[in-house]
C-alpha cells in the first residue's frame, strides 16, 4: 500500500492524467476489497428466516350453542366418560396431548387417576414428570437440537404420534412460549419446540397441519418467512399445500387438514393473513368436503373412512375397527364445524343427526373401548362441547352452575 | 461519345468482359472454405432438436410474452414457488419463443444454423487475422465446431452467448491489428454496449469479462514485466483504456433486471443460479465428449508452445491457465475455452508450423492478379471458381430448410423434427386425456410436456429442477428409482398421472403395473408407459394454482 502512494506520489509530478488514474483505481481497489472482506465475514446462517410470533397464542372460540346436536344431560353423560383416566403410571404420550388439547389447563377431576390439565402439560414438557411416570430407563420425550427443542415421535406408547401435535396443543390450550420446559439437559422455554418445529419443517413433508396451526396461533402474520430449504412460505402457501392431497389421503381421513384450514380462515378474519384468492379457495374447499360429507352420511347419522372415497368400501372389518373410523370420521368432522363459518355449514339437520349418533355410541361404550380408543373419542367429546358454545372446561362449568341454581 | 459511337464500338468488340473486380477471383482453397461452410451448414440446419432443455427455455419466453413481466418462479413447476429464482437468459427465452411463435419448429432449427453459421465464419475471420492462414482459420472453426458438437441441437441461450463470444474476440483481434491494440472510444462503447447485452442473454457474460479481465491483466502484467513501475502503468495509455473498458464493462452488465443481484448471487448459498447457468459443477471426466476436448486442447497448447518462438503474451497467459483451471472443475465451460484458447494459440502454432516449414505465408493482398497468372491467362475462365464457390453457397441454401418459404418442399415431419429421446407419443396421449393434471414425468421430459400440454399442465420436475425444494428433489429420486414408497409419495403430492421412461424406469413400470399397485397403465409406446390412478378417471385432474 505504501508503494502504491508513492507511485501516486510521483505520478502527481510526472503527469495529472495517470495520477487521476492512479487515484480512481485505488478507490475502486479499496472498495472492492472492502465488500468482498464484509461479505465473506458475514456470518453464514443458511437462508432460514423465522416469522415473528407473539408469547400468548391467540384463542379462537367456538361461535354456536346449538343443544339440538348435543343435549346438556348428554354432554354431561359425554364428558363424564370421557375423563382423562390414565393414572401416572406410564400414560401414553399420544393419549396425554389429545387430551390436554381436549381438556385444556382449567381440568381439575376429583379421581386421583384422573389426570388434571396441568399435570398433562407438566407430563408433556417437564422431564422430571414424564421419569417419575415412566421410569429412569425411558428415553426423554424432549429431545435438545441445535435449533430448539425435538418430541421424540412415533416411537411408542412414550413418544407422539403427530409432527408437532404436542406443541398445537400447548398453543390450544394458551401456554405462552416462554413456559418453561424443564430437559434432561437444562431448562428452555416453549418458544424452542416452536424454533425446532420451523426450523426443521419443509412445505412438503408428510403431516404439515398442526405445524401450521400451532404458527397461526403463534405468529398471525401475513409477513412470510423462508424455511431451511429456502423456500418462501407464508400461510397462503400452506393452505395451498393442505388443499393439495384428497381427503382420502392423509392422517385421520385428512380432517386434521380441514381443521387447520377452518382456523386459517378465523384468524384472518381479525389478522388478515390471507389473501382474496386463497380464502375463497379454502371456502371453496371446504365446501365441497361439506357437499361430499353431505353426499356420503349414513341413515343414522355417522360417517366411516368411506366419505373422502365417495362412500366406496374397500375392505371388510372387525365391528371396533369399523366403530373407531365412523368415530373418527364423525367427531373430527363435527369438530371443524364447530370452528367453521356458519356458510360453511351442511344443513342443521345433517350436524344434529352426527351429534346424536356420537351421544348415543359414547353412551354405550365400555370403559375399555373408550380407553382404547381415547384418542378419537377425544376429537368427538371436544366436539360436542364446542358445539355447546365452549371449550368442555368452560361448557362443564356452565352446565353445573345451571343446574345448581336451577337457571 | 455519341450512340452511334457506343454502338460500334460495342459491335467491335465481340468478347464479353468482365467487369467485377479481381478481388473476387477465387481459388481452390475458397471453394474447399465454401465447401466446408456449406456442409456444416446443412449438416446443423438438419439436427434434431435436443429434448432436454431446449423447450425450458421456449416455456420460459411463452411465459415472460403472455405475463408481460419476469417469471418468480421457475415457470411450469408449482412445486418450486416460493424458492429463489432468476431468469439470466430472460432475453434468450423471448427470442427463442418468438421465433418458434413466427416460424414454427423448423424456424428454431434454421435461427441454430444461421447463428452456428455466423460463430463459425466470425471465428475463421478473427482465426485468419491472427495467423494470416486459411487452412489454420478454418482448423480453428473445425476444433472450435467439435467443442460446441454435444450442445449445437440444443435450442438455448449459449447460440447467443457464442455469437457474443465470438463478437467480442474478433473485435479484439481487430483492435489489436488495426490499432495496435490501442482501444478507441468507440470500441469501449462497443464492448460495453456488447456486455450489457449479454447479461441479459445469459449469466454466461461473466465468460466475457473474463475476456476482457485477462486483456486488462495480460497489458498490465507485460508492462510490468518490461518496466517493473506501477507508474509506467498509470501513464500508460493502452493499460489504462484496458482497465477503464473492463471496469466500464462490468458496471454495463448492471444493465439488467437483477442489476448487481447478478454478481451477489455468486456468494449465495441457496440456489447459485448464475453458476447454474454456467454449468455448475462439473468435473473434468476424460471419458466425455468434452473431456477429450479438453485434454486434446492442453496437449495442442503444450506442444504449440513448447516449438513457438513467439513471447507469450500476459493476456495470452492468463487465459489458457484460468480457463484450463476453469474447465477442470466446469467441463462444459469447453464450449467457451475452445475459441478462447484457439485464439490464443494461433500466432504461436503459427509461428511453429513456419519453423517446420508446414506452413507459407499467405499475402494481405491474396486475391492480387500475381496470384492468378493461369487465370489472366484464361480471362473468359476467372471467375469459374468463383461461381463455384456461389454454386456452394446456393447448395447449401437450397438443400437446407431455410429454402422452404422460398423454394417450396415438403418441412420435415415431428420424427425428423425432434431427436429421438423426445416423448412425441407422450404429448399426444396428454393432450387428449387431461389438459389439467398433475403429471410425474421424467425431468428431462418435463419441459417437452410443458411446452406441449401448455401452461395448464403442472409437472413434478422438469430441467429446471434445481429450484426444487430439497425434499422434492429428494422425493423425485425416489419415485424415479421405483423405490417402495414411490405411491405413498406420488400421493402426497397428489399427483394425477404418472409417466414412465420404459428404457430407464424399469422397476418403477413393474412396480406400477403390478397388481397391488393402486395405478394402471393407461398407454404404452417404445418410449414410454403412462399409468393413471385407478380410482380416480381420467380427464379429472384439477388445476394447482
Amino acid at each position: 500500500m505504501r508503494s502504491l502512494f508513492d507511485t501516486l506520489g510521483r505520478a502527481r509530478t510526472h503527469s495529472p492524467r495517470a495520477l487521476t488514474f492512479g487515484l480512481v483505481q485505488t478507490a475502486i481497489l479499496i472498495g472492492v476489497v472492502a465488500t468482498v472482506t464484509a461479505s465473506v465475514s458475514r456470518p453464514k446462517s443458511g437462508p432460514l428466516r423465522l416469522p415473528i410470533y407473539n408469547n400468548q397464542p391467540l384463542v379462537v372460540s367456538p361461535r354456536f350453542d346449538d343443544p339440538r346436536i348435543v343435549t346438556d344431560d348428554q354432554l354431561r353423560m359425554v364428558l363424564d366418560r370421557l375423563q382423562p383416566a390414565f393414572g401416572m403410571r406410564q400414560p401414553k404420550v399420544n393419549y396425554v396431548d389429545h387430551a390436554l388439547r381436549f381438556w385444556g389447563l382449567d381440568a381439575r377431576f376429583s379421581h386421583p387417576d384422573v389426570l388434571s390439565g396441568e399435570t398433562m402439560r407438566s407430563l408433556l414438557v417437564d422431564d422430571s414428570v414424564f421419569l417419575s411416570a415412566w421410569g429412569e430407563k425411558t428415553k426423554p420425550l424432549l429431545m435438545p437440537t441445535p435449533e430448539g427443542v425435538a418430541v421424540r415421535m412415533q416411537q411408542g406408547n412414550a413418544s407422539a404420534s403427530h409432527v408437532d401435535h404436542t406443541l398445537a396443543s400447548l398453543a390450544e390450550v394458551g401456554t405462552g412460549l416462554d413456559f418453561p420446559i424443564q430437559l434432561r439437559e437444562g431448562n428452555t422455554n416453549v418458544e424452542s419446540l416452536l424454533k425446532h418445529a420451523l426450523s426443521d419443517f419443509n412445505l412438503n413433508q408428510r403431516e404439515y397441519e398442526w405445524t401450521t396451526l400451532a404458527l397461526a396461533l403463534y405468529a398471525p402474520s401475513a409477513e412470510p418467512w423462508v424455511s431451511h430449504e429456502g423456500q418462501t412460505v407464508d400461510f397462503n402457501r400452506l393452505a395451498q399445500r393442505m388443499m393439495r392431497e384428497r381427503p382420502s389421503q392423509g392422517v385421520c381421513y385428512g380432517n386434521h387438514r380441514l381443521y387447520t384450514l377452518v382456523i386459517l380462515l378465523r384468524v384472518d378474519e381479525d389478522h388478515g393473513i390471507l389473501n382474496a384468492q386463497t380464502r375463497q379457495a379454502i371456502k371453496d374447499h371446504l365446501m365441497a368436503m361439506t357437499s361430499q360429507l353431505v353426499s356420503t352420511q349414513s341413515i343414522d347419522g355417522h360417517w366411516d373412512e368411506t366419505w373422502a372415497r365417495d362412500g366406496r368400501v374397500t375392505e371388510d372389518e372387525s365391528p371396533e375397527a369399523r366403530l373407531r373410523s365412523r368415530i373418527l370420521a364423525t367427531g373430527h368432522a363435527l369438530e371443524w364445524w364447530a370452528m367453521a363459518p356458519e356458510e360453511l355449514h351442511p344443513p342443521r339437520e345433517v350436524m344434529v343427526r352426527a351429534g346424536q349418533w356420537l351421544a348415543r355410541e359414547i353412551e354405550v361404550m365400555d370403559q375399555e373401548t373408550v380407553l382404547r380408543n381415547y384418542t378419537f373419542l377425544s376429537h368427538a367429546g371436544r366436539a360436542l362441547a364446542l358445539w355447546r358454545g365452549g371449550f368442555p372446561c368452560q361448557v362443564l362449568k356452565r352446565l353445573e352452575i345451571e343446574s345448581e341454581t336451577g337457571v | 461519345m455519341s450512340t452511334s459511337d457506343q454502338i460500334n464500338s460495342i459491335e467491335l468488340s465481340p468478347a464479353l468482359t468482365p467487369v467485377l473486380s479481381d478481388r473476387f477471383v477465387a481459388r481452390w482453397s475458397h471453394v474447399a472454405v465454401t465447401a466446408t461452410y456449406a456442409i456444416v451448414f446443412l449438416l446443423i440446419s438438419y439436427l434434431p432438436i435436443s429434448n432436454v432443455e431446449s423447450w425450458q427455455h421456449l416455456n420460459q419466453g411463452r411465459w415472460i410474452l403472455s405475463h408481460q413481466a419476469l417469471p418468480s418462479a421457475a415457470p411450469g413447476l408449482s412445486l418450486a414457488e416460493g424458492m429463489p429464482y432468476q431468469n439470466h437468459q430472460w432475453l434468450s427465452a423471448i427470442i427463442l419463443a418468438k421465433t418458434h411463435q413466427w416460424w414454427g419448429a423448423e424456424g428454431l432449427g434454421i435461427l441454430n444454423a444461421i447463428m452456428c453459421l455466423g460463430v463459425m465464419i466470425l471465428l475463421a475471420v478473427t482465426a485468419f487475422q491472427l495467423c494470416r492462414s486459411k487452412a489454420l482459420a478454418v482448423l480453428t472453426m473445425l476444433i472450435s465446431l467439435a467443442a460446441f458438437w454435444p450442445e449445437l441441437n440444443q435450442m438455448s441461450p449459449r447460440m447467443f452467448t457464442l455469437m457474443m463470444l465470438a463478437a467480442t474476440l474478433s473485435l479484439l483481434t481487430h483492435i489489436r491489428f488495426r490499432y495496435r491494440n490501442q482501444p478507441r472510444f468507440w470500441h469501449g462503447v462497443v464492448l460495453c454496449l456488447g456486455m450489457a447485452l449479454w447479461a441479459n442473454l445469459d449469466a454466461s457474460f461473466m465468460i466475457g469479462l473474463f475476456v476482457l479481465g485477462s486483456v486488462a491483466i495480460g497489458c498490465v502484467a507485460d508492462l510490468l514485466g518490461r518496466r517493473c513501475s506501477l507508474l509506467a502503468v498509470f501513464e500508460d495509455v493502452t493499460c489504462r483504456r484496458w482497465i477503464w473498458i473492463f471496469e466500464l464493462a462490468i458496471v454495463a452488465t448492471w444493465v439488467n433486471p437483477y442489476g448487481y443481484g447478478v454478481y451477489t448471487q455468486l456468494f449465495s448459498q441457496a440456489g447459485n443460479s448464475v453458476l447454474s447457468s454456467l454449468g455448475g459443477l462439473q468435473p473434468l471426466n476424460p471419458m466425455t465428449w468434452s473431456g477429450v476436448a479438453i485434454i486434446a486442447l492442453v496437449w495442442l497448447t503444450m506442444v504449440t508452445l513448447r516449438s513457438s518462438r513467439k513471447r507469450l503474451a500476459g493476456a495470452q497467459m492468463f487465459c489458457l491457465s484460468a480457463g484450463t483451471f476453469g474447465v477442470i472443475f466446469n467441463q462444459s465451460l469447453v464450449l467457451f475455452f475452445a475459441p478462447i484458447a484457439l485464439m490464443s494459440l494461433l500466432p504461436h502454432l503459427r509461428s511453429s508450423l513456419r519453423r517446420q516449414g508446414w506452413l507459407r505465408n499467405e499475402s494481405k493482398n491474396e486475391f492480387s492478379a500475381s496470384d492468378h497468372q493461369d487465370a489472366a491467362t484464361h480471362q473468359s475462365h476467372k471467375f469459374a471458381l468463383s461461381l463455384i464457390c456461389v454454386l456452394f453457397v446456393w447448395i447449401g441454401f437450397s438443400l437446407s430448410p431455410l429454402s422452404r418459404p422460398f423454394l417450396g418442399g415438403k418441412g420435415r415431419s415431428a420424427e425428423q423434427l425432434y431427436d429421438a429421446e423426445t416423448p412425441l407419443g407422450v404429448a399426444a396421449f396428454l393432450h387428449q386425456c387431461d389438459p389439467e393434471a398433475f403429471v410425474w414425468a421424467p425431468a428431462y421430459w418435463g419441459d417437452w410436456i410443458n411446452w406441449t400440454q401448455g401452461p395448464e399442465v403442472e409437472v413434478f420436475a422438469n430441467s429446471n429442477s434445481r429450484s426444487l425444494p430439497q425434499q422434492v428433489k429428494f422425493d423425485y429420486g425416489l419415485v424415479f428409482r421405483g423405490e417402495a414408497s414411490f405411491e405413498r409419495t406420488l400421493d402426497r403430492y397428489q399427483v394425477d398421472l404418472l409417466v414412465a421412461d420404459k428404457a430407464r424406469q424399469t422397476d418403477l413400470i413393474k412396480k406400477a403395473a403390478s397388481g397391488q399397485s393402486a395405478w394402471k397403465m393407461v398407454y404404452e409406446d417404445r418410449q414410454a408407459a403412462i399409468f393413471a390412478r385407478r380410482d380416480a378417471p381420467l380427464n379429472s385432474g384439477r388445476s394447482r394454482s
